[in-house]
């Protein structure tokens, strides 16, 4: 069972923002399709570790990790495979709450 | 007769201590709420300074040019001050107070996550900025929230040590 460990601060950006890529360098939408979706695709677990970020602002966060419902994959499947590392509880279950919301958006789109 | 005094003379000095002790439990007690409610006093009043001055730099920075230094300086300090003030909640929530529960849904949490959507969510960290009635309303919204989450807080305070 392959595994992999993505440090935002270290890999990625301590400061990420932005949703889109047209926000700026390191936004969300950058980080879920060139780190969490290949991660995803290539092994059976994922951990992300927010540790040593300045913060986060919600569009950042709901792209990067909400957006994966939009990108196909199941909120179940996520709670399966993905793991949030952080020292702030909060953030953890924001990043769930945003999952579960793209979850049902995706839901009620389906049924409209 | 003398059988009493006799006794009272024994048990008089474990009498007293047991005493003493228990006046000292009862002393103590009440020393370490008074003391746990001025933190918890003092974590609220820190957590509704933050919120004010999370509004004051938005609208800062919905004044700020797009692409401008300030702009990105601005979204910083935002974001930091979120950070912060979700640190402090996580404290309120590591003191296991049954007004302060780390999971579930209490009207502070939910206020917080409001705040910090209506905040960070939808003009946050992009190339657009909401200008004549949108921006009104998002301010006046974010207030709102804000007010919200203050007040949810001091009513979850009474709850606890009323």
């Amino acid at each position: 069972m392959s595994q992999i460990m993505i440090s935002i601060a270290s890999e990625y950006s301590d400061t990420p923002a932005g949703r889109y890529r047209t926000d700026g360098p390191f936004s969300g939408e950058r980080f879920r399709d060139e780190m969490l979706l290949p991660a995803l695709r290539e092994n059976d677990s994922v951990e992300v570790n927010l540790d040593g970020v300045v913060g986060f602002g919600s569009s950042f966060l709901e792209e990067a990790f909400g957006g994966l419902v939009r990108a196909g994959y199941l909120a179940a499947d996520l709670k399966r495979r993905l793991k949030i590392r952080t020292s702030l509880a909060t953030y953890q279950s924001r990043i769930w709450r945003y999952i579960e919301d793209a979850g049902r958006s995706a839901h009620q789109a389906v049924i409209a | 007769m003398s059988d009493v005094a006799t006794a009272i003379k024994d048990f008089a000095p474990a009498v007293a201590w047991v005493v003493a002790a228990m006046g000292w439990l009862v002393a103590n007690s009440q020393a370490n709420k008074r003391e746990v409610r001025k933190e918890v006093r003092g974590e609220i009043d820190e957590i509704s300074k933050l919120g004010k001055e999370i509004l004051s730099e938005l609208k800062k920075y919905y004044k700020t040019s797009v692409t401008s230094d300030e702009s990105q300086q601005t979204e910083m300090v935002i974001k930091a001050h979120f950070k912060e003030l979700d640190l402090r909640f996580d404290r309120l929530h590591c003191r296991q107070l049954s007004a302060f529960p780390s999971g579930g849904t209490v009207p502070a949490n939910d206020a917080r996550e409001k705040f910090f959507d209506l905040a960070t969510f939808k003009h946050f960290e992009t190339s657009s900025r909401p200008t004549g009635v949108e921006l009104s309303t998002l301010v006046l919204r974010q207030t709102h929230a804000n007010l919200v989450l203050t007040e949810a807080l001091h009513t979850q305070f009474l709850q606890e040590f009323r």
